[in-house]
């Protein structure tokens, strides 16, 4: 092949492969086709058998600390308020009154924490003064 | 009269590669239809220009779509295309099945010369894809891949040559050797093919 044949040699396979990239594909055999649409559609299935619903999905992760720490958490945090808030302000107030009062038992208060509140100021200091020597 | 909420024909089919993968993703069947004949058809080409077998380049397109239906839930917008990373698996399966015809890497039998004879035998006149395509199948199996590779599907030379587990020189040898033989066999039909000089 002389160097002039090449060259055009080589031009014509190049505008060939310039034709052949542009060229749409042939239609794929209705068969086979099909095959890969059920195929997409079989698998989608599967997927979703797989995959369990939101609420499964949420009681999963509070169920594992593990996998979700913080949301562990928040639970925790939630059922303390909830038991705070159903045990009462009686209840409250008998734990402030431990808390108060140390290694005290409850009983050597007595009166309630609601007493101290309504003595007047005088009462308080003639109460000091009852304890001088 | 209550809204229809159902998206149209029209839109579904504007939507691009990556939106209709994350519609099959959450049960979108129509937007499957819609991809495996976008998708499937260039990928079946490309196959069978490769692997010159009609039943393993089904079985390649298959695969390959197998594996996208897979990933779809966890498909990451934004990245590489749709239709770019099933080319790339096609090309990795078909490639594989290349290595285990031979029972050995792509890289480690020397090509023999091609006893064939000249496609113009077998050419049907005036259809020159139809020739380019005949005369493909008569190069020997490295050269055909290289150069389809290169010149049609228009990878990189390291891009083919991680593909076939070659060095970048070997490519580059496999392009040239089948650019001459491609050369060879078409050239006795240049007319024929419309081309002149």
């Amino acid at each position: 092949m002389t160097g002039e044949h090449e060259k055009s040699a080589d031009s014509g396979l190049e505008a060939l492969f310039a034709e052949a990239r542009q060229a749409p594909p042939s239609p794929l055999d209705a068969a086979f086709r099909t095959r890969l649409i059920e195929d997409a559609a079989r698998l989608a299935q599967a997927s979703r058998i797989r995959r369990p619903g939101l609420w499964s999905r949420l009681f999963a992760r509070l169920a594992d600390p593990q996998r979700a720490p913080g949301v562990a958490g928040v639970a925790a945090a939630g059922v303390a308020g909830l038991w705070i808030g159903l045990s009462g302000p009686g209840m409250t107030g008998e734990l402030i009154t431990q808390v108060w009062q140390g290694v005290a038992p409850a009983a050597a208060w007595s009166g309630d924490e609601t007493a101290v509140f309504t003595q007047s100021g005088s009462d308080l200091l003639a109460l000091l003064g009852d304890e001088e020597p | 009269m209550p809204r229809d909420t159902t998206p149209t024909m029209t839109s579904v089919e504007g939507s691009s590669d990556e939106a209709l993968l994350a519609r099959y993703a959450s049960g979108d069947g129509e937007a499957a239809r819609l991809l495996v004949d976008r998708l499937a058809p260039r990928i079946h080409r490309l196959a069978l220009r490769l692997l010159q077998d009609r039943a393993e380049a089904e079985d390649v397109t298959q695969e390959a779509l197998l594996r996208l239906w897979r990933i779809a839930p966890r498909w990451v917008a934004g990245g590489a295309q749709p239709s770019t990373w099933l080319h790339r698996v096609a090309v990795n399966l078909a490639t594989d099945r290349l290595r285990r015809r031979r029972g050995v890497g792509l890289d480690t039998i020397d090509e023999p010369d091609d006893p064939a004879p000249s496609v113009v035998d077998t050419m049907i006149e005036g259809q020159r894809l139809r020739a380019l395509d005949d005369a493909l199948a008569l190069l020997p199996e490295r050269q055909r891949v290289a150069v389809v590779l290169r010149h049609l599907e228009g990878m990189t030379n390291p891009e083919i040559a991680a593909s076939m587990g070659l060095g970048v020189e070997a490519v580059e040898s496999l392009t040239a050797r089948g650019k001459r033989r491609l050369t060879e066999l078409l050239m006795g039909r240049r007319e024929e093919l419309g081309y002149r000089g």
